[in-house]
């Protein structure tokens, strides 16, 4: 019981004090403490999610590590995780502590370690990021080519054509004007679909969205909903 | 705050959500059954533990991705809902010996999804048997970790893929990888850019809020199905209030 009750009092306290310091009036007394509760409690949990990172890091080694002792196909390319994962912390550490070692001996290795690490960012691992980014287009272009496959109902079939034809107007009508007199109608239809019915979509399932949420917070806030306890 | 939107009116919209929401809990513990909250089927939800059961038959794990939202961003509340779908997966997980590999695109979650498989194992009595690589913190750029759960999906011989949580347009890396396997697809997701590349991949989609009725009905638990009317009514509000300004009168 004591496990379950501590979590939840702390989640449900931090929670109303946070919500509470956002949305009293700046006008009242109490204002000023709770304006500071929240500032502290969310530097706090900033602080926690920074550490997450670390348990992160160490998940990520302990994964593929363990495909390597354990022989699995992969384990190659796990190697190659390991070794670069543990060569950017390195750098990174490095880039970030140097101005710490300010020294006329150490002026020239410092240097060159930073530019290693700027290297390794621009060179190496936004390009890599760029390179799967880049995937991104033709995936979605091969997934809107299998749409009509497997729909089996009428009504499914209608929505993907619905969907592919939305989709192929605002192409070709986002397209630089090659089309002569179809350019206009083919420009109207666009700004139709992107300005009216696209925002009405979108608005309509981010409204949905945010009840969905605010329930859902009130739900945690009140410690009904408890995905951090054992319960 | 913007100068249209105060405080008070946010302190408001909370209160008559939470007035409106314990009035209709009262009233539900008097109400029969057949009065109560019914929810059209969501198949993404409903099919889930038979997904897990099949995937155990077949010995080989769901990837289970539960995408880039943080806890203290904007996507906490989402992947919350995705921790609670796990939640209600975690004990047959441990059950039947083929629990999911979980995915995560951002370390907060990591500890979270990890005590979630590890305290089903320990009320099965059978602690030992958690394996630890189970939950995996790929990355959190959603393009390194869309490609890492991509190389998952394709390479670690999984039965199905099922995401729920907060995704972006990249996650249609991991949608090609499932469907090029030819591996049954379910998701849910709260942003349009993720559902504009999940519609035409997955056979089974939630959209939006359709992930928090889904949690609903996976539940069944009270509380989660007094929710949904409550959503309603305020839909409805906003809806006539949207109107009454586009026709000036508010």
């Amino acid at each position: 019981m004591f496990k379950r009750i501590v979590p939840t009092a702390i989640a449900a306290a931090v929670g109303v004090i946070v919500l509470t310091g956002y949305l009293l009036p700046r006008g009242l007394p109490a204002y000023p403490v709770f304006a500071f509760l929240r500032d502290r409690l969310i530097q706090w949990a900033a602080i926690v999610a920074a550490l997450a990172f670390i348990l992160g890091f160490f998940n990520v080694l302990r994964v593929h590590l363990r495909r390597i002792t354990r022989g699995k196909s992969n384990a190659l390319y796990s190697s190659l995780l390991i070794i670069t994962a543990l060569i950017s912390l390195a750098l990174t550490l490095i880039g970030l502590t140097a101005p710490l070692f300010h020294t006329a001996e150490t002026a020239t290795l410092r240097q060159t370690l930073v530019t290693a690490s700027n290297w390794w960012f621009q060179y190496v691992l936004s390009p890599l990021q760029a390179s799967a980014a880049a995937l991104i287009a033709f995936t979605l272009t091969l997934a809107g080519f299998r749409l009509l496959r497997g729909r089996k109902t009428t009504r499914e079939r209608l929505l993907a054509v619905l969907f592919l034809l939305a989709a192929v107007i605002v192409l070709i009508g986002t397209l630089p004007p090659l089309f002569g007199p179809v350019a206009g109608p083919l420009g109207y239809l666009k700004n139709l679909v992107m300005n009216v019915l696209t925002t009405a979509g979108v608005r309509g399932l981010l409204i949905g969205v945010a009840l969905g949420t605010l329930l859902m917070g009130l739900r945690v806030i009140t410690g009904l909903d408890r995905p951090y306890s054992d319960s | 705050m913007s100068g249209l939107i105060t405080s008070g009116h946010v302190l408001g919209v909370l209160i008559a959500a939470f007035a409106i929401w314990l009035l209709l809990r009262l009233l539900f513990r008097v109400l029969p059954a057949r009065l109560q909250t019914q929810t059209r089927p969501l198949p993404v939800f409903s099919r889930l533990p038979k997904e897990l059961g099949y995937s155990a038959e077949n010995g080989t794990p769901l990837h289970f991705g539960m995408g880039l939202g943080r806890l203290g961003s904007e996507r906490t509340l989402a992947s919350l809902a995705a921790m609670e779908t796990l939640n209600n997966l975690a004990a047959a997980a441990a059950a039947y010996g083929t629990p999911p590999i979980v995915t995560v695109g951002d370390p907060t979650l990591l500890p979270v999804a990890e005590d979630t498989l590890r305290w089903a194992y320990k009320r099965r009595g059978t602690p030992e048997r958690y394996n630890p690589t189970l939950v995996r913190y790929l990355a959190d750029q959603p393009v390194i970790y869309a490609a890492a759960a991509a190389d998952i999906v394709r390479h670690e011989n999984v039965y199905g893929n099922v995401l729920i949580g907060s995704f972006d347009e990249e996650i249609s890396l991991v949608t090609h990888a499932a469907e090029s396997n030819g591996l049954p697809q379910s998701a849910a997701c709260d942003r349009p850019q993720g559902l504009s590349a999940l519609y035409p991949a997955v056979g089974h989609l939630a959209i939006g809020e359709e992930m928090f009725a889904g949690l609903a009905q996976l539940t069944r638990l009270p509380h989660h199905l007094v929710s949904l009317p409550v959503q309603d009514i305020l839909r409805f509000l906003v809806a006539v209030m949207i109107l009454l300004a586009a026709l000036r009168i508010l």
